[in-house]
């Protein structure tokens, strides 16, 4: 029988290997999937429960209020915790591209990371409506600086993946130009590349001088669908760089 | 004359006469196993079902494993026109569709849509 056992461990073990940053983000990604799901049945649980409570102002029905509301803010920051968790785990994807700017966004990610940890000790101690109604001004606010440090995060990581591209088809096109069956057919492409590539240049960082603009006011204005416009216009123009690469080589093989 | 009631002799279920004949008992053969080595051989017999459960799975694991599920594209997605593959040489085709591939590959991530008026 023992002999069993052994071998049943043997045939079930399987090597330990390091994980992959790709694997490494999708499962921060399923963490957060799985987070998200737990806060929107903890936010329906909060919102039937200041039903009841409005609806019979008992003590029972205000302290079971306010137990929800705990629960749910405290799902609410592990959510968020794990969110920043993930971003800051996809940047690491083409950080080599820029890996200053990048840094500063990680730093900034992992700072509320942190911040949101803290919060979570602090959650289990109220005891009343007016501790949470006071937390709950305070998260308000800093809140407008977690959107902010967040898209700022989504920016870089597009304007990163697009400057990596365009790397990635100057590379291939030097290297279609060394080819002997070439015959310098690829002048004509690299004559064009630096304008091309200038346009790139510019769209990233007019998305990138979006997300640096300070915020005003008490409400976060989104610049993210207009960072989402400037990242589409760059991705014409690599497309097209990537196209008519295609057609010089299809052109001088055939 | 006293009447003689009917006997069948051969069908003893059919006597008249209310007597049943005693079938004697087959004698149980008891087995000469003590009850630890029952046991032990049923647990070897449950872990060895065990185990080949075990094996069955973790071979469809990697199966699965192999066969990599693709999600179908809808029909209109494609929207740049392409140069057909087949014409670029082999030498470049994979470098380009990596390049291809990874201009659309954006982090997959919603932002958190929350309540900030929980409390307040």
């Amino acid at each position: 029988m023992w002999l069993i056992f052994v071998l049943f461990f043997l045939f079930n073990t399987s090597p330990i290997k390091a994980q992959t940053q790709s694997e490494l983000f999708t499962q921060y990604r399923k963490d957060y999937l799985f987070l998200r799901d737990e806060y929107q049945k903890n936010y329906l649980n909060f919102l039937n429960k200041k039903n009841v409570y409005i609806q019979y102002r008992s003590i029972t029905s205000e302290q079971d209020m306010i137990e929800s509301s705990k629960a749910v803010l405290f799902s609410r920051n592990k959510m968020l915790k794990s969110f920043l968790m993930t971003l800051r785990i996809g940047l690491d994807k083409y950080k080599t591209i820029n890996s200053v700017n990048t840094e500063k966004n990680q730093i900034q990610l992992s700072k509320w990371e942190e911040w949101l940890d803290e919060q979570n000790l602090i959650i289990p101690n109220f005891t009343n409506s007016s501790d949470i109604k006071e937390w709950a001004t305070l998260f308000k606010s800093r809140y407008l600086e977690i959107q902010n440090a967040f898209y700022q995060a989504l920016t870089q990581a597009e304007v990163n993946l697009r400057l990596y591209n365009l790397n990635e088809i100057k590379l291939l096109a030097e290297e279609i130009n060394l080819d002997p069956k070439s015959n310098n057919d690829t002048e004509d492409w690299f004559a064009n590349f630096p304008v091309k590539s200038d346009l790139v240049k510019k769209s990233l960082e007019a998305a990138t001088t979006l997300a640096q603009k300070p915020q005003k006011g008490k409400t976060f204005n989104n610049y993210y669908p207009e960072v989402r416009v400037q990242t589409q216009k760059a991705d014409s123009y690599l497309k097209s760089l990537l196209a008519d690469l295609k057609a010089i080589t299809i052109k001088f093989y055939n | 004359m006293a009447e003689t009631p009917y006997q069948n002799i051969d069908i003893s279920q059919n006597n008249p006469l209310g007597f049943q004949e005693e079938i004697p008992s087959v004698p149980k053969t008891k087995s000469n196993l003590s009850p630890k080595i029952i046991i032990l051989i049923a647990l070897g017999v449950f872990i060895l079902i065990l185990f080949v459960i075990s094996l069955i799975v973790t071979s469809r694991r990697k199966n699965e494993n192999l066969v990599a599920p693709s999600i179908t594209p809808p029909p209109t997605e494609n929207v740049v026109p392409t140069v057909s593959k087949s014409l670029l040489p082999e030498i470049y085709r994979e470098k380009f569709e990596s390049i291809e591939n990874n201009l659309n590959q954006d982090l997959e991530i919603d932002t958190p849509a929350i309540d900030l008026e929980i409390g307040l």
